[in-house]
């Protein structure tokens, strides 16, 4: 079996394409990836330009890549990746004519960014992060092939050997959402907060307010941090403990086996334990005297991170969503129905 | 009230319709002449035939609830009409109706019966639905905030009916020859007198809720082994498969009733044995209402605060899961909640419900555990069992539940419950309790920040208006402020949930109107919350711990 990866121009969803594709590479998957951020600095300066016929012509050279590597590759399957440009609703039929099975990993808050309208319905596989009322919703926009899975971590993107920099008590890292502004503000204790356009928010625990960090710089942060705070991201600027999806972040802090505090998921329960893996909260005041108390409690600390850290190595890595893919895809080939590859899933239902 | 007609509506499930018994008992109590007629499920009824202080019972099949009761749908008041018509009980006039049902439809139907006074959930004179009486609103309010009630239903439904809180015992009364009968069955069965019978009800009607069957087995040997008891299961017929599995795993000798038991014997079975170890259902408040002491298991969706047994010497084991009980209507369909209470724990809880010596405390990490008893203001209360140790679930519960606890104190007071702040326990550490305070304090001053804007909004408009020429414009800017305002309420986040409900059910009483009516019922309720809120914070004056001496 050939797997295409087709990733994103730019923004948090490239590195999930070569994790992914990694993954497949990792259990013998012959694959490739089309890393579509060798564009990004043009996409930038063409927004910045907003020149129409140059948007336009950009726009024609990425459908010529993207059938280029397709002609060259004669893949089995293509994985699109969240804001890949695999969305093209003129090309998708013609891929599925040529026998091309398409799947999508739709891996952001359908909330907020609603795209999946449009593409949902042409792809034989489309992956959320989302479970209900999302899969009503993908019904109704005649999508009934949607399928949940969940984020993952990659141990093999680079993480710097040593720690260096000071230790950190509180630590925050990610963009201003509304909810994060409203909360991170009310922070009583030391914190040190980093990422781009937090300097417009009046926090004086901003450390790093003006550019965006660095993978290589968060991690570095998550292993110096004594507690990482990962406050999900949401539109209304009160809304804790009661989202569904589970962020890359979490998975990630979990993988390097760095301690955070999270806010109570709907999805999190099937991933992590809540109490002794990968505590999570439900309202702002039991966050706030969490931190406290994890603050005092360093061997609990060091466990609960090392245990979540033993779980995402048994479960939760991009290793094991290639499985479930290529499972899934195989099932396809053997002629397994829907149904039943439905079915198999429900261990992710709830 | 003497002489007077009493019409209580209680279409709701088996454990509801026995946490309801002690506010009729106390309501015939207070008002002997008068008649008490009910109106329940029937599957649910058999258990409350006959019994002396309900004079009249209205019993109707599930089916039929099935068919007319829950949310608005299409056609749904055509058939509560034809329904009342069938109804010939429903067609009399009433002194007090009691509408104890949460639905849509039974708001409907306590709309159209005639009675001098409403109380409970009932349809206006404009059709619209609205919540009469603090009591009543303050139950619909905790509804979607049960982690922050530490009231027991029991109390909720005698606050709803009007009667003065005291403790209640014997509300389920059996017939002694059919508990002599039951006595009897159960000593053919092997569950021999002289030893401890301990009842295991291993069901419950969400598979999530049901503490797994291997735990109720190992559960089973620690009380052989530990105190040479004798296990008997209770279940209904629908209950078999998990007797089966029971049976499967169990390596020593246990009596099998699952299946064998109607349900209007259950209460003379449940006198015949020492305890019951259940999941949160109807057949634990049904072995609670019988006098039997009760451990139970609180996990998934269950919460003890307000459907723990009734009664004192009670205990309950609630998951101390960050996620329980479960947020929204989402539930997982393995729980690790379960798995956080062991066995071992709740051979503890069976111990201290006995008042065995050596009932060992500690190591319950994934639970709390709680023990009920009565407050001097006549409401029961559960209090936490210290004994999790230094670990970060033990700390949760420790924080959640003295948040509740003073929560609990301001609505109390709102309550009219005489000894509100009695609820604040010494225990409490005193940093942590001036920290959970000035939570409240906070939380308080953003609710009276928006009311004193939206009062002072309200005032202008009403000004304008009483103008010659009022200035439309300005009209329509200051409403869109109210407005605001309204969203901003909605946005509040803190430790005021209840208060956040109590506002939309208030603002649901608001007439439907314009302006510049509109303007003096929002001006009204605005007073009446800041009331509330001051009322909260003298509360937290009170309770607030004085400053150390130097």
């Amino acid at each position: 079996m050939r797997i295409l990866v087709v990733g994103a121009v730019l923004g948090g969803t490239v590195p999930i394409g070569r994790s992914i594709y990694r993954g497949f590479q990792e259990i013998g998957i012959e694959s490739d990836l089309l890393d579509f951020s060798v564009l990004e600095d043009e996409f930038r300066e063409l927004w910045a330009a907003q020149d129409e016929q140059r948007s336009y012509r950009f726009h024609i050279r990425k459908k010529v890549m993207l059938l280029e590597r397709i002609t060259s590759f004669l893949p089995d399957a293509i994985l699109g990746i969240a804001q890949s440009p695999l969305g093209d609703t003129a090309i998708l039929p013609e891929l599925k004519k040529a026998g091309i099975t398409l799947c999508y990993w739709f891996t952001e808050d359908y909330r907020i960014f609603e795209y999946w309208k449009t593409i949902a319905p042409w792809f034989d596989h489309f992956f959320t992060i989302q479970q209900e009322p999302f899969r009503q919703e993908l019904k109704t926009a005649g999508c009934d092939t949607c399928r949940y899975l969940p984020m993952a971590f990659d141990p093999h993107a680079g993480h710097p050997g040593e720690t260096t920099g000071p230790e950190i008590a509180v630590s925050f890292v990610g963009a201003p959402y509304p909810n994060r502004v409203h909360f991170l503000s009310r922070f009583p204790g030391e914190l040190e907060i980093y990422g781009e356009e937090w300097s417009r928010y009046p926090n004086p625990f901003v450390a790093v307010g003006d550019r965006r960090i660095t993978e290589d710089e968060a991690r570095s942060i998550y292993r110096r941090s004594r507690i990482n705070i990962n406050l999900h991201s949401s539109a209304l600027p009160r809304e804790l403990g009661k989202g569904d999806f589970v962020n890359p972040r979490t998975f990630e802090l979990a993988g390097m086996g760095c301690f955070q505090l999270t806010d109570m998921r709907r999805l999190l329960p099937l991933h992590f334990d809540p109490a002794r893996e990968v505590p999570a909260l439900s309202g702002w005041e039991e966050m706030t005297k969490a931190a406290e108390y994890f603050l005092a409690h360093e061997r609990e600390r060091a466990e609960m991170a090392e245990k979540a850290r033993a779980r995402v190595f048994r479960e939760h890595t991009y290793r094991h969503r290639a499985e479930e893919i290529v499972a899934l895809l195989e099932a396809d080939h053997r002629g397994i129905s829907s149904t039943d590859q439905r079915m198999a899933g429900a261990t992710y239902e709830r | 009230m003497n002489g007077k007609s009493i019409l209580i509506i209680h279409l709701s499930r088996l454990g509801d319709t026995i946490q309801s018994l002690p506010a009729v008992k106390l309501l015939k109590e207070d008002n002997p002449g008068c008649c008490i007629t009910y109106m329940g499920i029937r599957d649910f009824c058999v258990l409350i035939e006959g019994i002396p202080w309900i004079d009249r019972l209205i019993t109707i099949p599930w089916r039929t609830v099935r068919e007319i009761m829950g949310e608005r749908k299409e056609g749904q008041t055509e058939i509560l009409d034809r329904f009342m018509e069938k109804v010939p009980e429903l067609g009399e006039r009433y002194d007090l109706l009691i509408n104890l049902t949460h639905d849509w439809s039974s708001s409907y139907l306590s709309g159209k019966i005639d009675a001098a006074e409403k109380k409970g959930r009932v349809f206006s004179e404009n059709n619209e639905i609205v919540v009469s009486g603090n009591w009543g609103k303050y139950l619909f309010a905790v509804a979607r905030n049960r982690r922050d009630n530490l009231l027991n239903l029991v109390d909720l439904y005698m606050g709803m009916t009007g009667v003065r809180h005291r403790p209640v015992v014997d509300f389920l009364p059996t017939d002694p020859e059919l508990e002599l009968r039951c006595r009897t069955r159960l000593m053919e069965m092997g569950a021999d007198t002289g030893r401890l019978i301990i009842g295991f009800h291993l069901g419950a009607n969400m598979a999530s809720r049901r503490w797994p069957v291997e735990n109720f087995v190992r559960l089973g040997k620690d009380l052989v082994d530990g105190l040479d008891a004798r296990i008997v299961l209770f279940g209904s017929p629908g209950e078999r498969e998990l007797a089966e599995d029971f049976g499967r795993i169990a390596a020593f000798p246990f009596v099998d009733l699952v299946g064998g038991t109607p349900l209007a014997e259950l209460p003379s079975f449940f006198r015949g044995i020492d305890l019951l170890v259940s999941n949160d259902t109807g057949p634990m408040h049904i072995a609670a209402a019988a006098g039997t002491k009760v451990v139970g298991i609180f996990m998934s969706v269950a919460f003890f605060g307000i459907t723990g047994p009734y009664g004192d010497g009670h205990i309950v084991i609630q998951s101390a899961y960050p996620c329980c009980p479960c947020i929204d209507t989402t539930v997982c369909a393995n729980p690790l909640c379960g798995e956080g209470i062991t066995p071992g724990t709740v051979f503890q809880g069976v111990q201290m419900a006995l008042d065995r010596e050596g009932a060992d405390s500690t190591h319950h990490d994934g639970a709390a555990l709680y023990r009920s008893s009565f407050r001097d203001d006549g409401t029961m209360r559960y209090e936490p069992i210290d004994g999790g140790g230094d670990r970060f679930l033990p700390w949760l519960a420790s924080f959640t539940h003295a948040q509740a606890t003073i929560g609990q104190a301001l609505w109390n007071r709102w309550l009219d419950i005489a000894d509100s702040t009695s609820l604040v326990g010494d225990e409490e550490s005193e940093g942590q309790r001036i920290d959970i305070v000035a939570d409240f304090q906070n939380a308080c001053r953003s609710y009276t920040e928006i009311y004193t804007r939206g009062i002072r909004t309200c005032r202008t408009i009403l000004a304008e208006f009483s103008k010659r020429n009022p200035d439309g414009g300005s009209i329509r800017k200051l409403a869109d402020q109210l407005s605001r305002g309204e969203e901003e309420i909605r946005d509040l986040e803190g430790p005021l949930p209840i208060l956040k409900e109590m506002h939309e059910l208030c603002m649901s009483e608001t007439e439907v109107c314009n302006f510049p009516k509109l303007a003096r019922e929002f001006l009204k309720t605005y007073e009446t919350m800041t009331g509330t809120i001051r009322s909260f914070e003298e509360t937290l004056r009170e309770i607030t711990p004085a400053p150390a001496r130097p």
